[in-house]
């Protein structure tokens, strides 16, 4: 009963030829704009794929290396830094960030402000030789480790892998500190 | 014609949908740890933390005897002291409020400038803080070496009775490890518990997280809500915080501070470093558009408009992230 009478409602409307026209016209602009947007995603997720790797090859070749921030850690370093050699930081996560450097002497070199997806640039002193802190004046947590003329390259993040209580020992512990007043003279 | 229509008009919805989903974090960044962390030098047990909740709970341990950590880090007031500055603060420049201990555990930066950077370090600068237990820990071991109660505490948490400094910031920062926020609404709902949490909540869950509306995800990050990192939020205070403390020419850090936890807020405040602000109302208007605009100015601040029915729902969200009061008495003090 119901049905029918949707179905009567809705039947004037949808035989109504000037409406029925504007409809189909509504339909075909969506269904353009549509399509454009799958082409534009198209492309530029095709542009992406073909120069990305070739961009890194090049890099590699000039001396030329990158790093990438990623909201609170720097994606792990991949390459082994040189004298001379010029490493850029792109932000990829979704805040700012305030990268310096500390050298070997405890010099110290800010790289400035770095909002969200904007790059900065450091070039590794020609005389250089040691470990090369990188860290952020924001975010104290954010922290890598270069060495230069040397074969190791570490990131760290201040992970602890240390001593842990499971939460069901929080819980009991919890308990008996609670109770330990009855263990005290 | 009209079927097609509605079938278009759904799939808009359907992909309107899914970006919009696409734009929150997923719940996962928000879950829990499953245990406390401590550093290989000082690790967690019971009978360390035991004798740390006695000395967080003895005035002894400050020159008058009048002062115990626990008198400002009070369990009655979420291990805060409810005030907008602490006890005996008055005449003292740029006087900060009492943070929390709640959760400690995880901090990789302690004090409202992040001078401390371990619980262990950090110990030792209110008892020897002039307008706090203004004591020396050289005194605070020959008093404890004569309180006879006191030795076969230090016997089960270290082996032997033997007295010194490093202990004692040890068993006090062990207790502090243990101090972590009970399960919150919040949390059974990350955990996945639908009804664990309000309709309005779950709203204010996405007004948080909304780089176009209150985006406070951009600091409040993690199951602690807090990056452990430096901000300057625009407030008046005069206080350089963190910018005391780094070079003069890292502009972002002067008027910066430590971000704070959102957990077991107290519901009237005071917030903020300087506690000059109650209520979470009187919070979100501030960052609305109250901020001050300067060059340290955190670059994540962006002014944003939210309407009464978002402000009330980002509220609802942040009253779930409340797991209750900690369940711990004052001990019996060992004479």
């Amino acid at each position: 009963m119901m049905v029918k009478k949707q179905m009567k409602m809705h039947v004037p409307v949808v035989s109504n030829p000037s409406v029925m026209k504007l409809s189909r016209k509504l339909s075909v602009w969506v269904m353009t704009y549509a399509l454009l947007v799958l082409l534009a995603l198209y492309l530029a997720s095709c542009s992406t794929a073909s120069h990305a790797p070739l961009a890194r090859a090049n890099a590699s070749a000039v001396g030329s290396h990158s790093m990438t921030l990623s909201d609170h850690e720097f994606a792990p370093v991949d390459f082994v830094p040189q004298p001379g050699d010029t490493i850029t930081i792109h932000n990829r996560s979704d805040i700012s960030h305030s990268i310096y450097v500390t050298y070997p002497d405890g010099n110290m070199v800010n790289l400035g402000v770095q909002t969200p997806g904007t790059t900065v640039h450091w070039q590794v002193p020609a005389d250089a030789k040691g470990e090369f802190v990188l860290q952020c004046w924001i975010h104290p947590i954010i922290r890598a480790n270069l060495l230069v003329n040397a074969s190791n390259v570490s990131s760290s993040s201040f992970k602890s892998g240390l001593p842990k209580l499971t939460r069901q020992e929080i819980l009991n512990g919890r308990q008996n500190i609670c109770s330990s007043r009855n263990r005290r003279a | 014609m009209l079927f097609r229509h509605l079938v278009l008009i759904i799939s808009t919805l359907m992909v309107a949908n899914t970006a919009w989903s696409a734009n929150l974090p997923p719940r996962e960044k928000f879950k829990r740890p499953d245990s406390i962390p401590a550093p290989l030098s000082n690790p967690l047990t019971l009978e360390k933390a035991t004798l740390g909740k006695t000395l967080f709970f003895d005035q002894r341990l400050s020159r008058s005897g009048g002062m115990a950590c626990a008198t400002c880090h009070s369990p009655d007031q979420r291990w805060s002291d409810g005030r907008s500055l602490p006890l005996q603060a008055e005449g003292v420049k740029h006087a900060r409020r009492t943070p929390t201990v709640l959760n400690s555990a995880w901090l990789s930066a302690l004090m409202w400038d992040g001078r401390a950077t371990t619980l262990e370090a950090q110990a030792v600068l209110p008892i020897t803080t002039a307008h706090e237990m203004n004591f020396d820990l050289a005194s605070l071991v020959g008093r404890l070496q004569q309180i006879e109660g006191y030795r076969p505490l230090f016997v089960q948490a270290f082996g032997d009775d033997s007295i010194s400094q490093q202990r004692i910031t040890q068993a006090l920062a062990s207790f502090q490890r243990t101090l972590v926020s009970n399960t919150s609404p919040f949390d059974r709902w990350v955990a996945g518990d639908e009804q664990a949490i309000s309709e309005p909540a779950k709203r204010g869950f996405v007004v948080f997280n909304n780089k176009e509306k209150a985006n406070c995800v951009a600091c409040h990050s993690s199951w602690r809500f807090t990056d452990d990192s430096f901000h300057d939020i625009g407030l008046t205070s005069e206080d350089l915080g963190r910018g005391a403390k780094v070079p003069a020419q890292v502009t972002l850090m002067q008027h910066a501070f430590k971000t704070p936890s959102l957990r077991d807020l107290s519901i009237a405040g005071p917030y903020m470093h300087d506690g000059s602000i109650r209520g979470l109302k009187a919070v979100i208007k501030h960052y609305k558009s109250e901020a001050i605009q300067r060059e340290s100015l955190s670059k994540d601040m962006q002014k944003f408009e939210l309407s009464d029915l978002e402000e009330s729902d980002l509220i609802a969200f942040i009253q779930s992230l409340d797991g209750g009061a900690l369940n711990i008495q004052a001990p019996v003090m060992p004479q």
